[in-house]
């Protein structure tokens, strides 16, 4: 249930909790404090009293002479004295002043001679005084109620008790009021970042230029949505690529197919169209086999690699694209075959070597020579295949690796390729921890370099 | 109808070449963008279909060069990027219209046919006296009689009413009803003209095809 309080209902109670803790300690340190020092004071008045009717006693020869504050000098009401004499068996009052019954006298015995004591005893607090003078024992006591400083103490405690929620109450309501106002610019934040949406990414929280906490959030929203609206766009842009790539096939595969409806035909033309739809649909599959292979690239991280030997994939490519290669009068030449190991993901390797050396056939003039080379580069596995084709402008060279990205957008279907095969190389070599390097100079060839990790 | 297709895309190329035939257009094709516009400033041609990413040369600015040029043959886009700035962008450059791929054929031959419109004729029918060509439905009629005309005869009778009361030489006719692949030998037009005459004035009273001797060829009625 706590979990779910919001962070301002947290706040307050937090507030209010430490308020009130802190307010209860004040008014206890308070009443103590008052307490302990009303106490002391009265005993210091006491004693000071006990102290100056001792001194009187000493000027008197005769201690039955003595008048016990007779002008009320103390000015410290009520006050009660007694001076007693300590005889065999008890005491015998000497002079007193109303001195309250139920105050016990001390047994004088276990008084030290000379120093004054403390005792309680109902609401009367006594001082007294244990003296040798004159070859006699007296015992000097005086004493006071201190049930007025009790009647303070229970005011305190009243008015504390009655003050303490009402400072609770106020506290809570400016605590509110605080934590609403500083959370005001984290409600508008919200009511801003709702409206944002995937058709509007372009808009960004504004900033109120004080530098705070909500600004520091509000500039690292911005900047997850600067980023959030890239990744967009760059899916939008994917996406038209691939509709604009299935146009072309779809709209060679229609035309053919209306014009040849629109009269009857022979059995002949009707097989033609056929098998060129069927080729149609071909490319069509072959682009999305290759989408679907890019967007699941991402899914194969999670497999353990395995031991992968490249010479021998490498040969395997190699005749797999021969006859290509022959039917396209391109010499498709491998040098340099030894063992070379790598961890990696053979499947995956495979698709990567084929789609390289492929691409130099595809672009590659008659008469010409692919020359594929395995070897190692800074003791990293390397694989190097140079052809002798059309080469790529230094300007094309950066975005060939790009999804449908080509040099010459309209050669394309002459060529074949759906215009992801550079694409799924990169892929592939980034997810073995690999590079895909490119060297190129138009009308001499390119040098496509895979490097292993 | 003489039209220029210029479309790097072979199998596009081809399939669209002959459906237009077989609506007797006689239809030129490039597959290169410099040569499209060699063609299409050389030739005389009623329409010029158009892809928009071409080798050597792109659509846009082969309609713009063509407009610098002072050709102003109808151009219609085809292209398979569809997006409203692009249209824009085609259409600026000097295109009449713009058909994003993959379209239907016979929206195409619309497209074609608005085209050809001329500002007296309004629809898609061509008429001399009581001889009406009807352009979208492929038919001829003369006087409420149906009359079958082959593609070459109909493509030769379209030009001529096109071309009404004017007097157009052999050279002109077989300019825009030939295209650049057929051979043409030298009296390949008159046995044409021969045909149709059999076919729309022969059955009825008044001639509308009339031959001016050493000149060419008129249709119209007899002033």
């Amino acid at each position: 249930m706590y979990k779910t309080l919001s962070i301002k209902t947290r706040l307050l109670l937090y507030g209010i909790a430490i308020q009130a803790g802190v307010l209860l300690l004040f008014g206890y340190s308070l009443y103590k404090t008052l307490e302990l020092s009303s106490k002391e004071r009265l005993q210091t008045s006491l004693k000071v009293i006990v102290l100056d009717i001792y001194d009187d006693l000493a000027e008197h020869t005769q201690i039955e002479d003595i008048e016990l504050d007779e002008e009320g000098e103390y000015e410290f009401t009520p006050l009660f004295m007694r001076v007693s004499r300590v005889v065999e068996g008890g005491l015998q009052t000497v002079k007193a002043t109303a001195f309250p019954e139920e105050v016990a006298s001390v047994e004088p015995s276990k008084l030290p001679l000379r120093k004054v004591r403390f005792s309680q005893s109902g609401s009367y607090i006594t001082a007294a005084l244990r003296v040798r003078l004159a070859g006699e024992e007296l015992l000097i006591e005086t004493a006071t109620s201190y049930k007025l400083l009790n009647d303070t103490l229970k005011n305190l405690f009243y008015s504390l008790a009655f003050i303490t929620p009402i400072i609770l109450l106020f506290a809570t309501l400016g605590a509110k009021f605080l934590i609403r106002r500083s959370f005001a610019p984290v409600r508008e934040l919200i009511t801003r970042l709702r409206g944002i949406e995937a058709n509007n990414l372009s808009s960004r929280l504004p900033l109120r230029g004080s530098e705070d906490e909500i600004d520091a959030l509000s500039k690292e929203i911005n900047g997850v949505l600067t980023r959030l609206e890239e990744a967009f766009e760059r899916v939008s842009q994917f996406s038209g690529d691939i509709s604009h790539e299935l146009k072309t096939p779809l709209t060679a595969m229609r035309s053919e197919l209306e014009i040849t409806l629109r009269k009857p035909r022979q059995r002949q033309e009707y097989e033609e169209v056929m098998r060129s739809a069927l080729e149609e649909i071909g490319t069509i599959e072959e682009i999305v086999h290759n989408l679907l292979f890019l967007s699941r690239a991402k899914l194969q991280r999670n497999l353990p690699k395995e031991r992968v030997e490249l010479g021998t994939l490498l040969s395997q490519q190699c005749r797999l694209l021969q006859d290509q290669a022959q039917q396209r009068g391109v010499a498709l030449r491998l040098r340099g075959v030894g063992e070379v190991f790598v961890r990696g993901y053979e499947r995956l390797i495979k698709i990567a070597l084929y789609n390289v050396i492929h691409n130099a056939i595809l672009y590659s003039d008659r008469g010409t020579a692919v020359a594929v080379t395995l070897g190692k580069r800074g003791g990293r596995a390397c694989v190097t295949v140079s052809d002798e084709g059309v080469g790529i402008d230094a300007e094309h060279l950066a975005h060939v690796t790009k999804s449908f990205y080509r040099v010459d957008r309209s050669r394309t279907r002459h060529t074949g390729g759906s215009g992801l095969g550079l694409a799924i190389v990169q892929k592939i070599m980034e997810q073995h921890g690999g590079k895909l390097e490119l060297e190129s100079q138009k009308g001499v060839g390119t040098v496509v370099t895979l490097l292993w990790e | 109808m003489r039209l220029l297709l210029v479309e790097d895309d072979k199998k596009i190329a081809k399939t669209l070449q002959r459906g237009l035939q077989e609506e007797y257009y006689s239809v030129d094709v490039s597959h290169d963008g410099k040569e499209g516009l060699y063609l299409a400033t050389t030739n005389e041609y009623d329409v010029i279909l158009l892809d928009l990413m071409l080798p050597s040369m792109d659509g846009v600015n082969l309609c713009k060069a063509l407009r610098r040029k002072r050709v102003h043959t109808p151009v219609i886009m085809l292209t398979a990027k569809g997006e409203i700035e692009e249209r824009i962008e085609g259409l600026d450059s000097g295109a009449n219209d713009y058909l994003p791929k993959p379209f239907a054929f016979e929206e195409l031959l619309a497209r074609i046919r608005v085209q050809l419109r001329t500002p007296e004729q309004g629809g898609d029918t061509l008429q001399v006296a009581d001889l009406v060509l009807d352009r979208g439905k492929k038919q001829v009629s003369r006087g409420g009689v149906p009359i079958r005309l082959t593609a070459k005869e109909f493509a030769l009778l379209e030009y001529l009413l096109r071309r009404k009361n004017a007097v157009v030489s052999e050279g002109m006719i077989r300019e825009n009803i030939q295209s650049l692949d057929e051979d043409s030998s030298s009296n390949v037009i008159s046995v044409y003209i021969y045909r149709l005459r059999n076919k729309i004035d022969k059955p009825f009273d008044k001639p509308l095809i009339h031959t001016l001797r050493g000149i060419g060829y008129r249709v119209g009625e007899d002033v």
